[in-house]
């Protein structure tokens, strides 16, 4: 994952990011927005598939139908994937008690302040 | 699908615009007045041109709301990271004074009644109130836990709050400025619009993916209806009373009819829809692209007319009510307003074609980039003879 634009305080924004989410694996900072310069990429969230070759196979696929779709296309055909769901199965691929858990936490740091 | 959709739009641009993603670099060397230049090439009828760049503005750090104040034709942009409003003078455009307001202003209103500006400072789980003359903030009013989304009743003169962190909405009165009632809303609850004709409000949770349907005198949640992924912006429109709602994770916008309350289609958008408003001719809406850097201008039977290239990340999108046609975008990723005129008089005989991202089948560029964690270079190499998808987020 590639975090950009946020202004000010970016690595302080984006881990709590990724503690509040649950956000795992590798996650790289493009704090000046270089490489989503040159990607021409023009807002977020967006994949970038790359092949096994470095080239570009998609840019976009923001969704996890579209994801799902890209990915077996990058994959090709027989390899096997885990299916995406029907659209209700996949509001928060993280758990909702824990984001309650962070938000009331943060309501009551806010009344007791 | 291996790629967004695209519109072709500078496919055919003369002075060698060749893809969609030159178009911001382009615009960045454009005078800050188009009138008529390159950007204006779009032009779907054959016969005349769909939209016109006017100019893009830096304002400030992650704007998410913008505004037009009528008595003076200035625009309000909340600027959530900066912590104030940027002012734009729409015929110099250059902010000409910023106004200091709580933390995080996502959203911003007008009171048309009062030429009163509020802002719903999440962080700060209140809202200012902006004397727009004297260009600063003349009171606060508390709400529930971040307030993200404003939308205001004139003529029953409240406004309403929907409160992220506290799953509830506040009702404030428009005139004592204080909160006079609290709804019990969902986690997220964000976006708000109210249906004055049939006295309704509707609160969009964007966590929990629901719009609570209130009715506005006894401020009774009357009907909940289950939405697709990350709602996060609502639109009513001034004649049938049918709502239209912008699923950011699902890239669609929901239509509820406005009599029966149930939900009638879920039309695809670009990508990643954040900001949502209704046309003031009532026959389109405009929906700001998030994860397109676009807003869409669409029929409200989900046929996307044009599609304007704004700047990264857009958010908040806002009609001026003193132009007719002109649209406002708040550009999160780039910090600033791309002001822009919708020159469609009704649907295009042919809507917006899909392309491939510019992209698409070249190598990837060198990357070298510090980790998050232990803010170590990481670069390509790491990769290199990896299939592998790469996910560009921002943490707003």
């Amino acid at each position: 994952m590639v975090d950009v634009w946020e202004g000010k305080g970016a690595f302080r924004e984006a881990r709590t990011f990724c503690e509040l989410w649950g956000v795992q694996g590798t996650v790289l900072v493009d704090e000046a927005g270089d490489l989503v310069e040159q990607l021409g990429i023009r807002g977020v969230p967006t994949n970038v598939l790359v092949d096994v070759d470095g080239t570009v196979a998609a840019v976009g696929a923001s969704t996890p139908r579209d994801l799902e779709a890209a990915i077996r296309e990058l994959l090709g055909p027989g390899t096997p994937l885990e299916e995406a769901g029907p659209s209700s199965d996949w509001h928060w691929q993280t758990e909702p008690e824990r984001i309650e858990e962070q938000l009331s936490l943060r309501a009551t740091r806010a009344t007791e302040g | 699908m291996s790629a967004l959709p695209e519109e072709p739009l500078l496919d055919a641009a003369p002075d060698g615009l060749g893809s969609p993603g030159d178009a911001r670099q382009q615009l960045q060397e454009l005078p800050a007045v188009i009138d008529g230049g390159p950007s204006c090439l779009v032009d779907p009828t054959g016969e005349g041109r769909a939209y016109r760049l006017i100019g893009e503005v830096e304002v400030g750090l992650d704007p998410e709301g913008v505004v037009v104040h009528r008595a003076t034709g200035r625009i309000y942009v909340a600027c959530s990271r900066s912590n104030f409003v940027a002012v734009v003078d729409p015929e110099e455009l250059r902010v000409i004074e910023t106004i200091p307001v709580g933390d995080e202003p996502i959203d911003i209103v007008v009171d048309e009644k009062t030429g009163r500006i509020f802002t719903a400072d999440a962080r700060s789980d209140q809202l200012s109130v902006i004397d727009a003359h004297a260009g600063k903030v003349t009171a606060t009013v508390p709400v529930g836990c971040y307030p993200s989304g404003l939308c205001i009743d004139v003529e029953g003169r409240r406004l309403y709050s929907g409160d992220a962190a506290g799953s509830t909405m506040s009702v404030v009165d428009l005139d004592r400025l204080e909160r006079i009632g609290v709804v019990d809303a969902e986690l997220g609850a964000g976006a708000v619009a109210v249906d004055p004709r049939a006295r309704r409000v509707y609160c969009v949770n964007f966590l929990a993916s629901s719009v609570n349907v209130v009715e506005q005198d006894t401020l009774e949640v009357t009907a909940r209806l289950p939405l697709l992924a990350g709602p996060c912006a609502v639109a009513v429109h001034h004649e049938s009373g049918d709502v239209f709602i912008a699923d950011s994770l699902a890239s669609t916008i929901t239509r509820i009819d406005g009599c029966s309350v149930e939900k009638t289609a879920e039309m695809a958008v670009p990508n990643a829809p954040v900001g949502l408003t209704m046309g003031s001719r009532d026959d389109r809406l405009y929906v700001g692209n998030r994860g397109d850097g676009t807003v869409s201008v669409m029929g409200l039977d989900g046929t996307e007319w044009s599609r304007i290239p704004v700047g990264a990340a857009p958010g908040g999108v806002w009609e001026d009510p003193l132009h007719p046609g002109r649209v406002l975008v708040a550009n999160a990723g780039s910090g600033t307003l791309t002001i822009a005129e919708d020159l469609l008089d009704g649907p295009p005989p042919r809507p917006v074609a899909p392309v491939l991202h510019p992209m698409v089948g070249k190598k990837m560029p060198a990357l070298s980039l510090p980790d998050l964690w232990t803010e170590e270079l990481r670069d390509l190499g790491e990769w290199a003879g990896r299939k592998y998808v790469i996910n560009v987020f921002a943490s707003w």
